[in-house]
């Protein structure tokens, strides 16, 4: 079939995971079964999980289609795609953070430790002291670098003493690859760092929490190459010490360095999702190689 | 063009060539021409806008500032019989706009930061949006007779600075309203999303990020509206009354209707001072009226400079530090 | 950070038989959440319910549960926007209810009050014709004098020299906003009927009147339909112009097909806000139109009054409770009614101008 033939058939109304039809590269022996878009039948064996979370704006446009995807710790997991497909839209259902947005309605379950989130009753403060989030522009708070670490542990009522703040603002500056450049400067403002540090501090702020899970929408979209070496081995090894990473990013060679897992998306809709080296090496879906080989970006 | 036009001219006519026959240069020229003249006219406008401006103040300061200047004027009082001077007014003037930015500060801030954090998008706040939009629109001869019959009357307050301060607060509350909303709006979105992604309040977000990234802009406009609440009279004509109370400064009794603290006390500021000269035909009351004047104006040119340079201040600190 | 994993398996309750099994890990820093369906206690009490000691523990002091921190940011901003719409209602209720008992218990007729030309409250006649004329005389004339001043320096400022517009002329501006209008006034009073009687002779009597009252109110609000104009025109995306000059307009047919039109819904709001400001306005025009209520003014010369003028008059005078006091009233209902329809227009223009531009 053509790819616009492909395109029309899989386009947008088609409901749940449709199967795709077949790449024409058959999989290597030594590669994984890569996860399908089905929902598996436990979710609980995963730290976080969604079921057919779709995302509305103004209740009529959907900007996401019914996506199905799983998450766990010590993994790093990229979401890629052209622009405004819904990447950053998904990544933002995980924390609850489209509530923010006025008329954007968001449906379907998404499992955190077992329990579905996604509902009115849920504590959207609790939940959010445990899933941190990077945003894409580097926004440390009009404050001293030691103030911004410790704004959100003070208020969640986790500081005692003077000496905890300051064991709390080493731990979290080290883990981000931060302490050596500003150890001397704590109580200096933030603003007066670079774009680097500035999202250093960013990503340390939200390790100062102990999440569980921390999201990152494109974090180094704005910065240049040094920082953004910086920030990918930061992610890596916040990975490794147990926490969940989700990472949304337009750069291909990013992910391959930086997850294991990537999916796909395209115009709103999750298209494939697979380990990484199975992801970039022998796409199943049509559109994600037509992306991956620069057909269209 | 024109060796188209002539060409085609001494051929056989056909319809056709009437279309040619359009001298482009002469439209180019005619444009040109059109543009230049419009600017002349619009450098014109503006001259003459910059000339007005200069000529009131420099009117004003000339018929006031003699009588500004001489002895006794800032410092006498206006009962007194051999040389009037403003001082009752001066300090009723600055004591009311005290008391006014204190009741209308936090009422305005409470009101901007619903509004843009809290508010639902439903009935109720378009129902405060369109009341705050009504109060601004309102001539301050309505909000002075509406507070003559509520705060004086109804309130039991009678003519005293508070009932003038209440009516001043309506006046001022749409302004500053406005200030703080657009001023908190300014404040990039992406802070307030890494608050709130944090688990932290919209409470503890607008009060510990959003107000200290917005405070010079604040502080900017509350200043500015703070000139133009001291330069108005026709709310405060029938609430804090035409006439200065016999003050004194030494009193230390605050119920007293002579203590200059007392809100309850009838006073008269500078702005109503004026009016009230006017309407008295007193001979020696004009030139009084020319030195408020003067006082009046530079007082409020310096609170518009200040507030601006407080707010480069603030902002240049905010920046550097 | 190394995981200890305390597994143990939790029975989902039998009526949550959409959830699936879960494994419930518990190391030190895993809050729970709440179950969807749990009564219909609101989340702030479901999760502390259900908040496991670990992460209660991990607060090392008491802070105030978010969700009520929340109820209390609502319930103090809240309470201060329901305090200004109160005192807002209480103004047009208060204006509507006094201004209305003229014609409904003191027997004034609706009719005469608003077509009557002669308004002497002391003899009982209770006719705003005057009043209505010459407010709308002033105000209209006053806006015609600004607008051509206005238009032409806001087009100035944004398309000619907008280096100079931004850092002289517009702070300059903004400082003429700030004059109060008791000094226009009395700026009026000296220069502008002095001109008037050495322009008119005789014809001009004391110098007063509508056109005296319009020159006034002219300069009054020129600061302000200025600043908006410059705001409007400014908002006009620069690609609007750079697709016009890339066509080879020159810049003041930019100006006028391209930009002018684009930003009319902003310009007629900046007309309409000017327009209200001069309509409301007494003091300034007080010392300048002459004050005289009882007759219908037949030129631009003659002395007149406005509605607020002839409110300010009167309520000097007026007894509370009398028939007097409650026609001043109407005046007052007559001003709020046009400060609505003010309002109206500015939200049409703004509803039509967003129309348009999709």
């Amino acid at each position: 079939m053509s790819d616009v033939a492909l395109m029309q058939k899989h386009w947008p109304h088609a409901e749940g995971a449709a199967t795709k039809a077949s790449a024409t590269t058959k999989l290597p022996a030594t590669l994984e079964a890569p996860a399908t878009t089905k929902a598996p039948a436990t979710t609980g064996a995963h730290l976080l999980s969604t079921r057919d979370v779709t995302v509305r704006y103004d209740l009529t446009k959907c900007a996401l289609q019914p996506t199905s995807l799983d998450f766990d710790k010590d993994q790093v997991t990229a979401l890629i795609g052209p622009s405004g497909c819904g990447k950053s839209t998904f990544l933002r259902c995980l924390n609850l953070m489209n509530r923010e947005i006025p008329r954007c309605c968001v449906d379907g379950q998404i499992y955190y430790h077992g329990h579905n989130i996604n509902t009115k009753e849920e504590n959207l403060f609790d939940l959010r002291a445990s899933i941190g989030m990077v945003f894409q522009q580097p926004a440390p708070f009009r404050k001293s670098i030691r103030e911004n670490i410790i704004f959100a542990p003070k208020r969640h009522g986790r500081i005692s003493s003077r000496s905890a703040a300051d064991e709390l603002v080493e731990t979290s500056l080290r883990q981000a690859a931060l302490w050596d450049e500003v150890k001397d400067k704590l109580d200096h403002s933030a603003w007066a760092l670079s774009g680097g540090q500035q999202q250093r501090l960013c990503i340390a702020r939200a390790l100062a929490m102990k999440p569980d899970v921390i999201l990152f929408d494109e974090p180094c979209s704005a910065l240049d190459p040094v920082s953004t070496f910086a920030i990918e081995e930061t992610i890596r090894s916040i990975a490794e010490h147990g926490i969940c990473v989700v990472i949304v990013t337009h750069n291909m060679e990013q992910a391959t360095r930086v997850s294991d897992r990537t999916a796909f998306f395209y115009v709103g809709e999750m298209v494939e999702c697979g380990m990484t080296k199975q992801i970039f090496g022998a796409p199943k879906d049509q559109r994600l190689a037509d992306y991956l080989t620069g057909r269209f970006g | 063009m024109t060796d188209t036009s002539a060409a085609a001219a001494s051929t056989s006519a056909k319809p056709s060539v009437a279309i040619l026959d359009v001298d482009l240069d002469e439209h180019a020229r005619r444009i040109r021409k059109q543009d230049r003249i419009a600017t002349i006219f619009l450098t014109v406008i503006v001259g003459f806008v910059l000339a007005l401006l200069a000529a009131l103040v420099i009117y004003i300061l000339a018929q006031g500032l003699p009588e500004v200047l001489t002895p006794g004027f800032l410092t006498n009082s206006p009962l007194d019989r051999d040389n009037p001077g403003i001082s009752y007014e001066l300090f009723d003037s600055f004591y009311m706009l005290f008391v006014t930015l204190v009741i209308s500060v936090p009422i305005s801030l409470g009101a901007a930061i619903f509004l843009v954090e809290y508010a639902p998008e439903n009935w109720v706040t378009s129902a405060a949006s369109t009341a705050i939009e009504t109060l601004s629109s309102l001539p301050s001869i309505v909000v002075g007779m509406f507070g003559s019959l509520f705060f004086v009357v109804y309130c039991g307050w009678g003519v005293s600075i508070l009932s003038g301060a209440m009516a001043l607060t309506m006046f001022n509350i749409p302004i500053l309203v406005r200030v703080i909303q657009q001023a908190l709006q300014d404040v990039p979105r992406v802070q307030r999303d890494a608050s709130l992604a944090m688990g932290l309040t919209r409470w503890e977000t607008t009060r510990s990020v959003l107000l200290p990234a917005a405070m010079p802009a604040i502080v900017t406009g509350i200043v500015i509206s703070a000139g133009r609440v001291f330069g108005e009279a026709a709310a405060l004509l029938f609430t804090s009354g035409a006439a200065p109370a016999r003050l004194n400064f030494g009193s230390l009794d605050i119920t007293s209707l002579r203590n200059p603290w007392n809100i309850f006390r009838q006073a008269e500021t500078l702005a109503v001072h004026i009016y009230k000269l006017r309407m008295e035909p007193t001979p020696g009351n004009d030139a009084i009226a020319w030195g408020t004047a003067a006082v009046l104006i530079i007082c409020v040119l310096l609170f518009n400079v200040g507030a601006r340079m407080l707010g480069k201040h603030l902002a240049k600190k905010m920046t550097s530090e | 950070m190394t995981q200890k994993n305390d597994e143990e398996a939790t029975q989902v309750p039998a009526e949550q038989s959409e959830a699936p099994q879960y494994e419930n890990v518990l190391p030190d820093r895993m809050p729970r959440l709440s179950i969807k369906g749990e009564g219909k206690a609101e989340g702030g009490a479901v999760s502390k319910a259900r908040l496991s000691k670990t992460h209660e523990s991990r607060k090392t002091h008491k802070t105030l549960p978010k969700q009520q921190l929340e109820h209390v940011g609502l319930g103090l901003t809240g309470t201060c926007v329901a305090l200004v719409a109160l005192i807002v209602v209480a103004l047009v209720f208060m204006v509507f209810q006094q201004g209305l008992t003229t014609f409904f218990s003191d027997g004034v007729d609706f009719g005469a009050f608003i077509t009557g030309p002669h308004w002497i409250i002391e003899e009982g006649q209770f006719g705003a014709l005057p009043l209505i004329v010459g407010s709308f005389s002033v105000t209209l004339l006053s806006t015609l004098f600004a607008l051509p001043i206005a238009l032409g320096s806001a087009i100035y400022v944004v398309e000619v020299q907008p280096g100079f517009g931004r850092h002289v002329f517009q702070p300059l501006v903004e400082l003429l906003v700030g004059i109060p209008s008791v000094v226009y006034g009395l700026i009026g009073l000296y220069v502008v009927n002095s001109s008037m009687r050495a322009l008119f002779g005789s014809a001009a009597g004391t110098g007063a009147g509508i056109l005296s009252g319009a020159i006034v109110l002219a300069v009054m609000i020129l600061p302000t339909v200025t600043t908006l104009s410059i705001d409007a025109l400014a908002a006009v995306p620069n690609d609007y112009r750079e697709g016009s000059y890339a066509l080879g307009c020159t810049r003041w047919q930019t100006v006028w097909h391209v930009v002018l039109k684009s930003a009319r819904p902003s310009i007629m709001t900046a007309v309409i806000l000017g327009m209200t400001r001069a309509f409301g306005e007494t003091l300034a025009v007080q010392f300048v139109i002459g004050n005289v209520e009882k007759s219908m003014p037949t030129s631009l010369l003659d002395p007149a009054a406005t509605l607020t003028t002839a409110l300010t008059s009167g309520l000097a005078n007026a007894t509370t409770g009398s028939v007097q006091y409650h026609a001043l009233w109407s005046l007052g209902m007559l001003l709020l009614g046009m400060s609505l329809l003010f309002i109206l227009i500015i939200h049409l223009i703004g509803r039509k101008g967003a129309k348009g531009n999709d």
